[in-house]
């Protein structure tokens, strides 16, 4: 009993002094890292989005002109039209991902799948393995005019053949279907992995509680995995706020400006237009707008969980 | 409780149709690849390869340095998700374990670097590598891609750390386990799943990024396997759809290997019985 | 108990884990060697090549060890004689280096070609650095600005000139004039309407011409000499039916060859062309010129399209929608040329690659396909050329280099990578003139082109060309008038120009 408590003060005393610094050694690696690969270019940035930096121009005309540049891109039409299509696209994207990524995980997860059928988690994540320089051309194959598998489907069901590239509404749809491809395998793994931190007693418990599996799913497992949801949205949140390689890859932004997003305007402005100091001061407001909108999301869902 | 007939038909009807969905595209890319030039855009399309070719393998293969592109890929990608994943679950842990000043303040500040567009990178990395001898190595490349899967990586371990009940380390600590042991032995072995899924979402990202290499790499013995897929794709030239598909075939093997031997670990990491404690 | 053992077997697998992880890097670390490996021994195979070519130079040149690099080559049963720029190249750049740029793929490969026959007369080494097509203007435009490692280059002539007016790149003038030109230079021989376009750019040599390309009109040659199809046509519309050479002409024959418009035609579209985005303005300037029109003014860099004849062109375009592929809009390079070569258009115009496309062993229109000048006569102008930049160290040494890929045997080396050659010697050799029938064509089109595919202002190039873009679409789409479309147009290229500090 004595010893005991002797040694949990020395245990105490230990804690004490040694945590002061434990923590710090344990992040210390990352936040080098970040700082210096992260913050500092960052920092640099900043600075040209206040400077008339353009490509192709003297060094000597490289000059601070103050808000210039984020005037500028805020009175860009193109800029300001793409804000409302790059929010919708993400809403849409991250949704289908949230729905489709836990179906399949949960189809994954069932015991039906579970011996000899292992291969399969491996296929499902195969777009994120091959390279998007490939997957990128195989859907411009696929909803090819004339030559596309994809009309040429929709033809032999007696359908008019769809412009997928030439008008709005079917080009936006293809990129969300090559977005959505290409990102909820991402989905797939993190929910597959959270699975696996659900005890499988506490279910047990309540299988033989008589609990239906929608309960269980609803009222044990997805909150229990809800750190791992929120996670999953807000990364895919900000991946799809930034979405650029399916846009300038598939439509090039076209027909007409319909499907650019705020990525690809600033960056065409910085490096096919020449005019870094310009792209970098959308990409600041950018920048600005995420965070905003990531803040009211956090607390409204903090809000809920609170509820 | 035994899974009736009728669920596991249904079981099996959803998983051929997220099939097709997820490897359809991969699918149209693997017969492409046996497919000769003439046979790729036709009417109607070809759903198999009528006369199999392998014509695009030898020309990916004989042609270029595919080899060496090859290799150049997954040291990088593999050299990213061993430091990666270390410095993450140190990070992830310090994190989950501790409290401390600024913890927050940090944390988010890491995800926020998530929410930064690739392009405010681009001209710091170019100008400050150039400057300190990093610009066209692979080790600069390594380091970008190490800080880039960071944010996520980081908060991924947070959340598997998070779901260690804090009982075990008392448990530990009761033993006598330090700092380090207690890292080591106790929380690490409790979050493969962390370990597993970060490793492959690291290794795929290194192991497939354009951007930042197009800009950082120059000479040729450096060139990763993305690099050199997209030069296949000439200006005014027909798109090489059998070469490019060949060449995209080939490099999934690597990662489908490793997501295979990965995913062994995926599925029985966390164990019921460490967590009942 | 269980637990225990549960754990125990959790540590264990971790265990394997982290062995497998070793193993990798083991793996690894055999990995980071053997790329070192081969990195070294390519470079010691390049500076090989360059030893024994030295070597080669100074003892008799029959040394057979690189065949290519050492016995005079023959191409088109031409030998090959003017190997060392006229006698100025006498291996006194040994030990130097260049480091040159291009876009990954013929072009590439064509430099490659000549790469050893330079290495062995200068005694310098070359080394290429070469980036995709798609995205490498982006990389060259940057290490310009802050990076400095290129040399020399090849670049789409709107770049050059764009590099030019930043003063990024030299003008070649001292060197071609200077002592260390060589006798074999000729720059009369260059097709002078390419030198003019390409080379020279505001009272300055900047570039020299590497590989030409113009819009060219390709045709059904079995269909327009068919005499049934003859006699048909000249039933319908009262004159011979012949390859057209106006706007007017191209518009009825287009219309005879069309499927929904005469149900006996043998193609079912008269004419197509790439009408997608990013490539669809080709079809307004291949007009343009035709009405007089241009689409800016070179010396003030204000647009030179918004008058009749630029609204005349765009409605030719917008007629032309007619006869064209109901999925003109979405033909890009790949699907508008499967499209000509499966058979199923009469006309096209494109750039000159899809002669080869056409003529494939599976192509249904191998042998039947003839070319000409677009009709109007003014058609759009590509192209590439040599250049060196100003912050390189080796000015001379990247100056002999281009001077020598510009040599006029050297070209010859290049045609079977599919450049086209620059000069006119070389078209008039007859070796070079009956090995592509597109040859005489694409020499008459050249003195023809007026307007150059990308907008030729500097530091605008790509920005005006989506400019160009997104009005002809929306014009070919029905959104705006012609008219409306080319006001719009002018007010972005106004803004554009001020925005950039060019307006004079």
């Amino acid at each position: 009993m004595l010893k005991i408590t002797k040694y949990q003060q020395i245990t105490r005393y230990q804690r004490r002094k040694r945590f002061e610094l434990a923590p710090y050694l344990f992040v210390l690696p990352a936040i080098l890292f970040i700082i210096l690969l992260a913050i500092i270019p960052i920092l640099y940035s900043l600075v040209i989005s206040f400077q008339s930096y353009r490509l192709g121009a003297p060094d000597s005309a490289i000059r601070f002109n103050g808000l210039d540049n984020y005037i500028k891109i805020l009175s860009n039409p193109t800029f300001i039209g793409s804000i409302g299509w790059t929010f919708t696209f993400a809403f849409i994207s991250v949704s289908v991902n949230l729905v489709l990524g836990l179906s399949v995980a949960l189809v994954l997860n069932h015991r039906v799948m579970q011996k000899g059928f292992k291969i399969f988690r491996s296929l499902f994540i195969l777009p994120l393995m091959l390279a998007p320089v490939v997957s990128a051309i195989m859907w411009k194959v696929l909803f090819a005019a004339i030559y596309g598998p994809v009309n040429y489907v929709i033809s032999v069901l007696g359908l008019p053949s769809v412009s997928w590239i030439g008008d709005e509404l079917p080009a936006k749809i293809a990129i969300l279907v090559i977005d959505i491809w290409s990102s909820t395998p991402f989905c797939v793994l993190i929910f597959l992995a959270a699975f696996q931190t659900i005890p499988t007693d506490l279910i047990e418990a309540a299988r033989i509680d008589g609990a239906s599996k929608s309960t269980i799913l609803f009222r044990i497992n997805l909150p229990i995995i809800r750190n791992f949801i929120a996670l999953i949205v807000s990364i895919r949140v900000m991946d799809a706020l930034r979405v650029f390689d399916s846009v300038i890859v598939f439509t090039n932004g076209g027909p007409g400006n319909s499907t650019e997003t705020i990525g690809t305007v600033i960056y065409k402005t910085a490096f096919r237009y020449s005019d870094i100091g310009g792209g970098s001061a959308g990409a600041f407001i950018f920048f600005v707008i995420i965070v905003a909108f990531t803040l009211i999301f956090l607390k409204l869902s903090s809000r809920n969980v609170e509820v | 409780m035994r899974t009736s007939r009728l669920e596991r038909i249904w079981i099996y009807f959803l998983v051929v149709v997220f099939m097709l969905f997820f490897t359809f595209p991969i699918y149209w890319a693997v017969t492409t690849s046996f497919k000769s030039p003439d046979r790729i855009l036709t009417l109607p399309p070809e759903v198999f390869p009528y006369s199999p070719t392998t014509d695009n393998y030898n020309e990916v293969i004989n042609n270029n340095q595919m080899g060496l592109y090859f290799l150049n890929s997954l040291f990088v990608a593999v050299s990213t998700t061993i430091v990666s994943v270390l410095i993450a679950a140190l990070a992830g842990y310090g994190f989950s374990r501790f409290r401390f000043r600024g913890k927050y303040f940090w944390l988010y500040l890491i995800l926020a670097i998530r929410t930064v567009p690739g392009l405010v990178f681009t001209l710091p990395y170019f100008v400050i590598f150039d400057k300190i001898g990093l610009l066209d190595t692979l080790t600069g490349l390594i380091v970008v891609y190490i800080t880039a899967t960071l944010p996520l990586a980081v908060w991924l371990f947070v959340g598997f750390y998070d779901k260690i009940p804090t009982d075990i380390y008392d448990a530990a600590k009761i033993d006598g386990c330090g700092q380090l042991q207690m890292f080591g032995q106790v929380a690490l072995p409790l979050v493969v799943p962390g370990i597993v899924v970060t490793s492959i979402l690291n290794f795929l990202a290194a192991y497939n990024e354009f951007g930042t290499a197009l800009i950082l790499i120059f000479s040729d013995n450096n060139k990763t396997l993305p690099l050199a897929i997209a030069g296949l794709i000439q200006l005014q030239k027909d798109t090489p759809f059998g070469t490019l598909s060949a060449a995209g075939t080939i490099a999934i093997i690597p990662a489908f290997l490793l997501s295979i031997f990965a995913q062994k670990y995926l599925v029985s990491g966390f164990t019921a019985g460490a967590v009942k404690g | 108990m269980s637990e225990q053992s549960k754990q125990r077997l959790s540590r264990r697998k971790f265990v394997a884990l982290t062995g497998g992880i070793l193993v990798t890097s083991g793996i690894l670390a055999a990995c980071g060697d053997n790329t070192a490996t081969p990195a070294t021994s390519a470079t010691t195979a390049a500076s090989g090549t360059a030893t024994t070519a030295a070597a080669g130079a100074t003892t008799a040149a029959a040394t057979t060890a690189a065949p290519t690099a050492s016995a005079a080559p023959e191409v088109f049963g031409i030998k090959l004689k003017d190997l060392d720029s006229g006698g100025t190249l006498k291996g006194q750049y040994a030990g130097k280096k260049l480091v040159f740029v291009t876009a990954d793929g013929d072009l590439t490969t064509a430099i490659k070609e000549v790469i050893p026959y330079f290495q062995k007369v200068s005694g310098a080494t070359v080394e290429m650095q070469t980036f995709p097509g798609d995205s490498f203007m982006e990389k060259v435009q940057l290490d310009l600005q802050v990076g400095h490692h290129f040399d020399g280059m090849a670049m789409p002539i709107a770049n050059l000139h764009g590099y030019a007016y930043a003063n990024q790149i030299q003008d070649l003038t001292p060197f071609t004039t200077g002592k260390i030109a060589s006798p074999n230079l000729d720059m009369a021989d260059f097709v002078p309407a390419l030198l003019e376009t390409y080379g020279k750019y505001q009272g300055k040599l900047v570039a020299l011409p590497y590989k030409p390309d113009v819009q060219l009109f390709f045709y059904r040659k079995d269909i327009f000499e068919d005499p049934k199809m003859q006699a048909a046509f000249k039933a319908k519309n009262n004159t011979d039916l012949k390859v057209p050479t106006t706007m007017e002409e191209l518009k009825t024959v287009a219309a005879f060859f069309t499927k929904s418009l005469n149900p006996d035609s043998p193609t079912d579209y008269g004419f197509s062309s790439m009408g997608s985005k990013s490539n669809s303005r080709w079809n307004w300037t291949n007009r343009l010129g035709a009405y007089g029109a241009k689409d800016f003014d070179a010396t003030t860099f204000q647009p030179a399209f918004n008058n009749d004849g630029g609204v005349k062109a765009l409605q030719d375009v917008i007629d032309l929608k007619k006869y064209a592929p109901k999925e003109w809009l979405e033909l890009q390079w790949d699907n508008g040329n499967k499209l000509f070569s499966d058979g199923k258009v009469a006309m096209m115009e494109q750039w000159p690659g899809l002669y080869i496309i056409s003529q494939t062993d599976t192509s249904p229109v191998k042998g039947k396909v003839g070319v000409a000048v677009t009709p109007g006569g003014s058609p759009t102008l590509g192209g590439w050329g040599f250049a060196i930049t100003s912050t390189t160290k080796e000015p001379e040494l990247a100056y002999k280099f281009i001077e020598f890929l510009s040599g006029k045997d050297m070209q010859l080396l290049m045609v079977q990578h599919t450049i086209d050659p620059t000069r006119t010697s070389n078209y008039n050799r007859p070796e070079v003139a009956s090995s592509n029938p597109v040859y005489p064509v694409l020499f008459k089109s050249f003195a023809a082109g007026k307007i150059l595919a990308d907008v030729d202002i500097p530091g605008l190039v790509t920005k005006l060309n989506d400019v160009e873009e997104l009005y002809v679409q929306s014009a070919l789409k029905g959104d705006l008038t012609p008219k409306q479309a080319l006001e719009k147009m002018a007010g972005d290229f106004v803004n554009e120009v001020k925005a950039a500090g060019l307006q004079k």
